[in-house]
């Protein structure tokens, strides 16, 4: 198993990202034998990589989308009480300001590449089994 | 699937993105910390608790987040769960008084009863420790079995009974420990072995997955069971 095609995306990352990207990464690579094995497929090489790649998108998929889910429904949340603003400090966080607006376009952004790419129903699958059991029957 | 052009268009899409993505790394600790927040009261919904925002005097429809030691709990905002008869207040960055001496640590996310904070600018000092109910840390690390350490230890000074309990108190979430990063080393294995010790505490170790998972309805609260 090796992580060489999702380096060429995590090498561009901040490092901060790279490093978490990585991390979980290589916490499902521990688990692949399991992943395979409760899925009730054989071990396969080339299946394995693929795993692997999806894990690195999708890790990073859920941090921006997480990093604007957690903006967005927080302030959904606030607005049902009443109030329409964020702050921390000096910086705005509400909706709105520049970093909500950011990361509502790049997590949409992201979105629209993996369901044009027919990747998307792998990234928002929870269970590493059930992606290997779709992909094995994938031609 | 074509894996060649999905990585290019995800590598141009991470060119693209660099600053917006260098920014995401910059805010995402406060950001993280009002999740954390956010997340807990999501879970005491779950519970069957509501909720009520409380915004300080000064700004009534501003959401003002506390995330450091420092400044008065009612110049920040904080939120009220509510169930029958039962009030808690959940506040960030507070300061609570020690289980066992008058030391003071302050938490992250603090679970207290209603009303137990006395507004005196003069005599502030912390929370007493009898009206802390539970409480939450929030780290943007992997989950080391010394963090683990240190977890416990935080747990050890201000709520001690969860170390050694047969059974949680109904309707209180217990401490928690969120986390952005994965289990690394042999924290599962420690973290497993707390069933059996009768150590109650949760650890949400892939917060940013979890809150995922919990923004796609797959599943019911932000902190769902671990599967080892």
């Amino acid at each position: 198993m090796n992580k060489s095609k999702l380096h060429s995306i995590t090498s561009n990352l901040p490092y901060a990202l790279e490093e978490r990207v990585n991390g979980y990464v290589d916490s499902i690579i521990i688990s692949m034998d399991s992943i395979f094995e409760s899925a009730g497929i054989k071990f396969n090489e080339e299946l394995a990589n693929k795993i692997i790649l999806i894990a690195g998108i999708k890790k990073l998929f859920d941090i921006i989308n997480a990093a604007y889910w957690t903006l967005d429904n927080t302030a959904t949340v606030l607005e049902r009480n009443g109030t329409s603003s964020i702050r921390i400090g000096a910086t705005s966080y509400s909706k709105g300001s520049k970093y909500y607006s950011d990361l509502f376009i790049m997590q949409d952004e992201l979105k629209q590449i993996l369901i044009d790419a027919n990747i998307y129903d792998y990234v928002d699958y929870q269970s590493y089994s059930d992606i290997v059991k779709s992909l094995s029957v994938e031609p | 699937m074509n894996l060649d052009e999905v990585i290019k268009h995800i590598s141009d899409f991470v060119n693209h993105y660099k600053n917006e993505l260098y920014n995401l790394t910059q805010n995402e600790s406060k950001a993280l910390e009002l999740a954390g927040t956010i997340a807990v009261c999501e879970h005491y919904k779950y519970l069957g608790y509501s909720i009520e925002i409380v915004n300080p005097d000064k700004a009534k429809n501003v959401f003002c987040v506390k995330t450091s030691t420092r400044g008065f709990p009612w110049n920040f905002s904080h939120i009220k769960i509510l169930k029958e008869n039962i009030n808690y207040e959940i506040h960030t960055n507070l300061s609570v008084k020690s289980c066992h001496d008058d030391g003071v640590y302050c938490v992250d996310i603090g679970i207290i009863k209603e009303d137990s904070i006395l507004k005196d600018e003069k005599k502030w000092k912390c929370v007493e420790n009898s009206n802390l109910l539970s409480f939450g840390e929030v780290k943007k690390l992997v989950i080391y079995p010394m963090l683990l350490a240190q977890f416990i230890g935080i747990v050890h000074e201000i709520r001690p009974e969860y170390l050694a309990m047969e059974i949680k108190p109904e309707g209180i979430f217990e401490p928690v420990l969120i986390s952005l990063g994965n289990f690394s080393g042999n924290s599962t294995t420690i973290v497993k072995a707390y069933e059996k010790r009768k150590i109650k505490l949760f650890i949400a170790q892939d917060f940013d997955i979890r809150l995922a998972n919990y923004r796609g309805k797959n599943v019911q609260t932000p902190f769902y069971g671990n599967d080892f």
